[in-house]
Order: structure tokens, then C-alpha cells, then sequence
């Protein structure tokens, strides 16, 4: 009891805690930072252009669209004679990012198509918008006779339309067509709340590697062991100083970044939207964020307190991530189920799929998709850090201390 | 340091289990170093050891005779292959968390946080035992390193390093201080501070084991020693004893007429040596005997002292490490006077050269002086 307090002095007190937390606290500066960067609140003026803007994208998307019904592939061709040839998927590609996108959504049917957005207001007003203004528009009129204006925009792709009621496009949306970034807090935040788990497994993993080893190095271990010569409880104190101390800082770090992201949202951005349900969501990221950083440092703080050097963590850490994360990656896809990435994103993002192809000896690949849920992810890392902390303590309980 | 060592009388209680427990009790401890693929290092081969509570003892022996292992083992830093070991009658290690926070101990070179200061060092201490903070100021200020408490340790030179090593083991006003060579970098007024320091913590009733290679320093301030060499024990007993049993019973004199006092000594057959202006007379069981010899010849004595031997020289006796001119000796090999033994290689030592309890009954020059009484005038 009293030996965890003073440990936890002692990790507080060290220059390289202090180090690492002055580069977290930098870390999450950045992260604050980018949020903010170039996001700026839309205006109704913003909102009214870009509305147009999507209305105008909408009716070209159906003018091709009944183009390509009218079996008129091959006369917008004569148009483009610049252009090479419009079999090549490319020339889709190359124009505008909101017309990419809109090739497979259009493909789909109103219904699905709606499911991501119908909690966006701006496209429901902008759909309704379009309808509007669908029937006065050149291009509509110029689609019946057929003749120039059709020009001016892309000819269809083969096969771009087909099964596609033309009167069902309602894609894109004004929020595709914003000329600006806009930070929204709810959107973005759960993305952010993983990463920062991740940042505080790194900074755990250093600080607990670095807090044992160098009470080896330095040789005070002995000295220690003359004051409480129980080894298992001298370790686990150290280890509950280190957990105690994360967890202060996991806490402390997400309350500073929400607050601080949440600002953002609030001056530049969208800080709108912040419901029970996403409260509760980051809620349970910060937990599991917190849980993963206290297992990473906890395999840090083994490894060190095993080898009796700070160094070997980092060293074991390499290893991995060159002969695991690297290697065993390219060797056989399978492995992956077993990588630390492939789980901790399982556990950070409540399950993550893996996809394998498997191929035959004749060269034909099917997809397999793995799935690797939330449960599995997290007893996998805790599972992990459990075993290596039991096996260091064992070390430390039997080796002679020299 | 000295003027505030009579504070530090032991702490309320010794945790004897009986009264008349020996502070420390070592019997048969081995223990073999693994190094590397399957070699071995006997490093401890059935030591024995035993020290008195209340007193000074020292704990002598050649480099790498094994005493920091042994100290290691008691304090269970090192675990034992065998024997056992007790503390006030405690066994050990099983009862040392009972018994370590009345042993303070400073174990060859101990370390401290470098980037943390002397002061902050010893609070970490005091507080895992639940010391009080004002302990702290207090065996600073015996140690003399007071002013300087609040430098990071790892401006500290030597020997304030080893004053806080010091200090540290004086934080829990122990009843058992083990010192492993604390004199190591210690000024003149350090080592002599230290000694007064620790016979004020002898008379308070503290037992002090005290391993150090300055014997002049052990013979001052020590009650008892032990010697041990290759892992075994080779003596133990006051110093006076095993001082006597090394002793040569040579007795020097200083006598007006040395050519002539030499003559007659020899003639009542005792073996003499001219030594300059001096006469030294061995085998003598009784000094006052050459007084009567030279006295009936009206020869008179100025000056007669016995030629006791001095730790060093029964140390290195009974150590076999006596350096031979024109040959250096190693590190573990025994008998470098050259008695014979070749360098061992089996891992195995020989038996020591002498395993005895010094006492004056063994003193080995004590002869009848047969010829008493008898004048040749
Ligand atoms: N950790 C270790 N690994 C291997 N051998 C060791 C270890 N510690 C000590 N030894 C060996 O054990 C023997 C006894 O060493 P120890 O340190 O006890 O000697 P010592 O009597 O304290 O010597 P010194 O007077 O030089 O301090 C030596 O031969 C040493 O090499
Ligand atoms: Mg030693």
C-alpha cells in the first residue's frame, strides 16, 4: 500500500515520465491543431451555393444518365474528340471526386442510398431543392433533342447506367459539394479518441519500460530489496504505480482533448450533433483507450523488469514489429488474425474484418472475409500482457539480485 | 558523526526469538554461480559464521573469498543453494520481512538515483518503511551531508556517495548493521568518523558486521573477527586471540651493550638476532625471563617489548595471499606464499590452511623456558 504511493512518486519524478508526458501533451496539441485547420463554419451562403452546385451535378448525372438510355453512347463521342477513348475507366476517375463516388451510389436503389445520410440535413433540403429545379434546366431540354449542349458534359460509360431509374438520382448532396472543411465533433471525434489510445499505449509502453529498467541500470534494485525484501509485492507495486499513473494520465489526457476538440468544433467547425448515444460511445472508447494503454505498458514494463534493461523493451518491440508485423504479414495472410494491430483495432473500433483472398494454383482468388470481434481483439492484447507480466514476476521472484 | 552516534541507540526492541540468539548464525552455506553454458563458480563452500549480538565483528577475507555473497544470501538478495542462516534467531530469508527493518546494511557500492537528490533519495526509503521524515534531516546531519542533501546524487563524489549509503542504513535505527566495505572512498576524517560511529552504535547495543579490507581499521575498532577465505571459514574469535595466534613471540631489546647482552642470551640458548642498535630474542614464553638473564650479568634492559603480530600478517598467513617477490598472485588462488598448492582448476578448493578458534591455548610458540634459574657466571 504505502510501497505503490512512493513508486508512484518516484514515476512521476523521473525526467524521462516527464519527457514522454511533455510529448503527449505536444501530441495531442497536433491532434487539436489539425481539427482545426482549415475548418471553418458554413455559412447559409455556403450552404446555398453548394446546394446549387449539387442540384447542377445531380441533373448532368441524370442528363448522362437518360443519355445513356437513349442508347446515345456513341454520339456525345463525336463531340470529345480530344479525347482518347472513353472506355477507359480512368477518365472517371480523373474528374471530380463528387462524380466518383456518385457511380456506385447511383447504382443503388433510393432507400440505401439514403441510410448514411438521412441524418444529414442539408441533403434532404438539397434533394428536395433539385426536384425543383429538374424540369426547367437546359440540359433536360437539351437531352429530348439531342443535339450540342449535351457536349459539355462526360458521355455515359458503358454500362454506367444500367438497371438506374434516372429520376431516382439524388446524389450528390450539398455537403459533397462544400468548398471548405468543416470539423464536425460528432463525426470525427470517435476516430480521434481511438488514435489518442494508441498515443498513450506508445507513452505507456516507453514510461514503463524506462521506469524498471532503469532502477536495474542504476542498480537500486538491491537497495530497495533491503527495505521490502517480498520481490512479488515489491513488482506489483511498481506495477500498480504504473497503472495508477496511466490511468491519471489516460483520464486527464481525453478530458483535455474532448474539451479542446469540442472548442474547435465550437468556434471552427460543427460541434453539433453531440448526442446521449455518442457521449456514451466516447465513453466506452476512453475506457477500452485506457484498458489497451495499461496492457501495452504493462508488456513494456515485463520485458524491462524481466532483461533487467529499458532497452530490451524497445529492442523486443523492433523484433516484433519487423519479424510479426512485417514478415509474418507478407508470409502467410492468416497470421494476420494474430498480429497487435489487426486486435487492438478490433478492440478499439469493436471488431475489424480481415480480408484474405485465397488463391488457387491456378491463379483464381476468392475473398474471405475474417472477422475479428471487439472480445476477441481485447483478450488477445490483455491475454498478451497477462502472460508476459506473470512470467517477468516469476523472473524477478527467483533470480539473485546482483 | 561521532558526537550524535550515542542517539542512536537500537530501537526499542531486538527481535531476538530467545535472548541469547547470536545476531547472525551461518552454518554451511554454499553457493555455486552459474555462468554462462554450465560453468560453474563456487563461490560459497560450506561457510560458517557467527557474530554476538552488541558487538563490532569483522568479516575479513581475500578478494572474492566470498563475503559479499555471504551478505548477499543473509539478506536475500541472493538465494543460497544450501546451509542455513539466522538473524537474531530468526531463520532466513523465510523470516526476513519480519526482521529486515531492524538491519540496515550497506552492500558493496550501493546505488542510489542519480537524478534525484540525496534528501529525496532517503525520503523514497523512509517512506517505503514508513519512517518519519524527520529521520531523514537527522542521519544526514550524522553523516555530515547536511548541506549538500538537496545536489542530485550524481553529483556526489565517492565518498559522499558512501556517507548517504550510510545515512541510509541508519534510517531505521537498525539493531544489525552489516557495512560491506564502507570505508571504500572515504577520507581520513569519513573512516575515522565512521569507526566512532560505529562503536558508539556497539555500546548503544547494535551488533555491526563490518567486512573490510583496512585491517588496521578492523584491528582499531572491532571486538571479533572472522576470516574467510575461499568460501570457508578459517578463524573467528576476538581480536586479541586471533592477534595471539599469530603472534611469533619474539620480543625486541634495547640493552647498552648489545654484542655482549647477545652473547649471554645466546649462551642461556635463546635463538637472537642483532637488528641494529636492538636485540630481538624469539621463542620467549616470558619476557621477564630475559630481564633476569641479562640482569645477573649486570646488563640492563632500556627497553623490552613483545613483537605482537599485527592483523595484516596473520591475516595473510592464514589466508595463504602472502605476496611472494618476483610473482604476482591471482585473484582465488590459495597459497601464494607458495606452500605448494598448485592453482586449482576443479572448481573445488583445497582445505584452508588453518581452520581454528584462536585461543591462547594454541598459541603455537608457547614453550616452557626449561632452563629458568640457570647462570653461567
Ligand atoms: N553475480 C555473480 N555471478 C557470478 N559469479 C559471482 C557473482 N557474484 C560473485 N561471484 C563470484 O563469487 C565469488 C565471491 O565473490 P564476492 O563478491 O562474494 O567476494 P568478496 O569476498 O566480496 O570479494 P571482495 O573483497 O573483492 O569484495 C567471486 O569469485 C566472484 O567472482
Ligand atoms: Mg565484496
Amino acid at each position: 500500500m504505502r510501497l505503490w504511493w512512493v513508486e508512484l512518486r518516484r514515476l512521476f519524478g523521473r525526467r524521462f515520465t516527464r519527457l514522454a508526458l511533455l510529448l503527449l501533451i505536444g501530441l495531442v496539441a497536433a491532434m487539436v491543431v489539425s481539427a482545426g485547420y482549415g475548418s471553418r463554419k458554413t455559412s447559409e451562403n455556403d450552404l446555398a451555393r453548394a446546394e446549387q452546385a449539387a442540384a447542377q451535378e445531380r441533373s448532368d448525372q441524370r442528363a448522362r444518365c437518360e443519355t445513356a438510355h437513349a442508347g446515345g453512347a456513341a454520339t456525345p463521342q463525336r463531340d470529345r474528340s480530344a479525347a482518347p477513348s472513353p472506355t477507359v475507366p480512368a477518365s472517371a476517375s480523373a474528374s471530380a471526386a463528387p462524380r466518383v463516388s456518385a457511380t456506385p451510389r447511383t447504382t443503388a436503389t433510393p432507400s440505401t442510398s439514403a441510410t448514411p445520410r438521412t441524418t444529414a440535413t442539408p441533403s434532404t433540403s438539397a434533394s428536395a431543392g433539385a426536384r425543383a429545379l429538374a424540369t426547367p434546366t437546359p440540359a433536360s431540354t437539351a437531352t429530348g433533342s439531342g443535339t450540342a449542349p449535351v457536349g459539355s458534359l462526360e458521355p455515359p460509360l458503358p454500362g454506367e447506367f444500367d438497371g438506374v431509374d434516372c429520376a431516382t438520382i439524388t446524389y450528390p448532396t450539398a455537403t459533397d459539394m462544400m468548398d471548405h472543411r468543416t470539423f464536425s465533433f460528432r463525426d470525427e471525434m470517435p476516430a480521434r479518441a481511438a488514435f489518442l489510445a494508441a498515443l498513450l499505449a506508445l507513452v505507456g509502453y516507453l514510461v514503463g519500460a524506462s521506469y524498471v529498467g532503469a532502477e536495474w541500470q542504476h542498480g537500486t534494485m538491491a537497495g530497495l530489496l533491503l527495505w521490502e525484501p517480498r520481490r512479488v509485492k515489491v513488482y506489483v507495486a511498481k506495477l500498480f504505480a504504473l497503472f495508477a499513473g496511466l490511468i491519471a494520465v489516460g483520464v486527464t489526457t481525453y478530458a483535455v482533448g474532448f474539451a479542446a476538440h469540442w472548442a474547435v468544433a465550437d468556434l471552427l467547425g460543427d460541434a453539433g450533433g453531440v448526442t446521449r448515444g455518442l457521449q456514451g460511445s466516447l465513453g466506452l472508447v476512453v475506457v477500452r483507450g485506457i484498458a489497451l494503454a495499461l496492457a501495452i505498458a504493462a508488456c513494456g514494463f515485463a520485458i524491462a523488469y524481466a532483461v533487467r534493461l529499458s532497452a530490451a523493451a524497445l529492442g523486443a518491440a523492433i523484433a516484433y514489429i519487423v519479424g510479426a508485423e512485417i514478415g509474418l504479414r507478407v508470409l502467410t495472410q492468416e497470421s494476420q488474425r494474430w498480429l497487435l494491430t489487426e486486435n487492438i483495432t478490433a478492440w478499439l473500433n469493436r471488431g475489424t474484418k480481415i480480408y484474405l483472398s485465397d488463391c488457387d494454383s491456378t491463379g483464381r482468388c476468392t475473398e474471405k472475409i475474417l472477422d475479428l470481434t471487439m472480445w476477441q481483439g481485447g483478450a488477445y492484447v490483455g491475454g498478451l500482457a497477462l502472460v508476459l507480466a506473470v512470467v517477468a514476476a516469476i523472473v524477478f521472484a527467483r533470480r539473485d539480485v546482483t | 558523526m561521532a558526537a550524535a552516534a550515542t542517539r542512536l541507540g537500537s530501537r526499542d526492541t531486538v527481535p531476538a526469538s530467545s535472548t541469547t540468539a547470536p545476531a547472525i548464525e551461518i552454518q554451511g552455506l554454499r553457493k555455486t554461480f552459474r555462468r554462462g553454458l554450465g560453468a560453474r563458480h563456487v563461490a560459497l563452500d560450506g561457510l560458517d559464521l557467527v557474530v554476538e549480538p552488541g558487538r563490532v565483528h569483522g568479516f575479513l577475507g581475500p578478494n572474492g573469498s566470498g563475503k559479499t555473497t555471504t551478505i548477499r544470501a543473509l539478506l536475500g538478495l541472493v538465494r543460497a543453494d544450501e546451509g542455513t542462516m539466522r538473524l537474531f534467531g530468526h531463520q532466513v530469508p523465510e523470516a526476513l520481512p519480519d526482521v529486515i527493518r531492524h538491519i540496515g546494511a550497506v552492500v558493496e557500492s550501493p546505488q542510489f538515483f542519480p537524478h534525484f537528490s540525496g534528501r529525496r533519495n532517503l525520503r523514497l526509503l523512509a517512506q517505503t518503511a514508513g519512517v518519519k521524515r524527520r529521520r531523514v534531516d537527522e542521519v544526514l546531519e550524522i553523516v555530515g551531508l547536511h548541506d549538500r542533501a538537496k545536489d542530485a546524487v550524481k553529483a556526489y563524489s565517492l565518498g559522499m556517495r558512501q556517507r548517504l549509503a550510510i545515512a541510509a542504513t541508519l534510517l531505521k535505527e537498525p539493531s544489525l548493521l552489516i557495512l560491506d566495505e564502507p570505508n571504500n572512498g572515504l577520507d581520513p576524517a569519513g573512516i575515522r568518523e565512521v569507526r566512532d560511529l560505529m562503536r558508539g552504535l556497539a555500546d548503544g547495543g547494535v551488533t555491526v558486521l563490518l567486512s573490510s579490507h583496512i585491517l588496521a581499521e578492523v584491528q582499531q575498532v572491532c571486538d571479533s573477527v572472522s576470516i574467510v577465505s575461499r568460501g570457508r571459514h578459517v578463524v573467528t574469535g576476538p581480536v586479541a586471540e586471533v592477534l595471539a595466534a599469530g603472534a611469533s613471540g619474539d620480543v625486541r631489546v634495547r640493552v647498552e651493550d648489545a654484542e655482549y647482552a647477545a652473547t649471554v642470551l645466546t649462551e642461556a640458548g635463546l635463538p637472537v638476532r642483532r637488528d641494529g642498535e636492538l636485540l630481538i630474542v624469539s621463542d620467549v614464553a616470558d619476557p621477564s625471563w630475559i630481564t633476569q638473564v641479562l640482569a645477573r650479568r649486570r646488563l640492563f634492559v632500556s627497553e623490552l617489548t613483545p613483537i605482537g603480530a599485527d592483523l595484516e600478517s596473520v591475516f595473510l598467513d592464514l589466508t595463504g595471499t602472502t605476496p611472494v617477490p618476483g610473482r604476482s598472485g591471482q585473484v582465488g588462488e590459495p597459497f601464494a606464499a607458495g606452500l605448494g598448492a598448485p592453482p586449482r582448476t576443479d572448481g573445488k578448493p583445497p582445505p584452508p590452511p588453518r581452520h581454528a578458534t584462536a585461543g591462547p591455548a594454541e598459541t603455537p610458540q608457547r614453550r616452557e623456558a626449561d632452563n629458568d634459574g640457570q647462570d653461567r657466571a
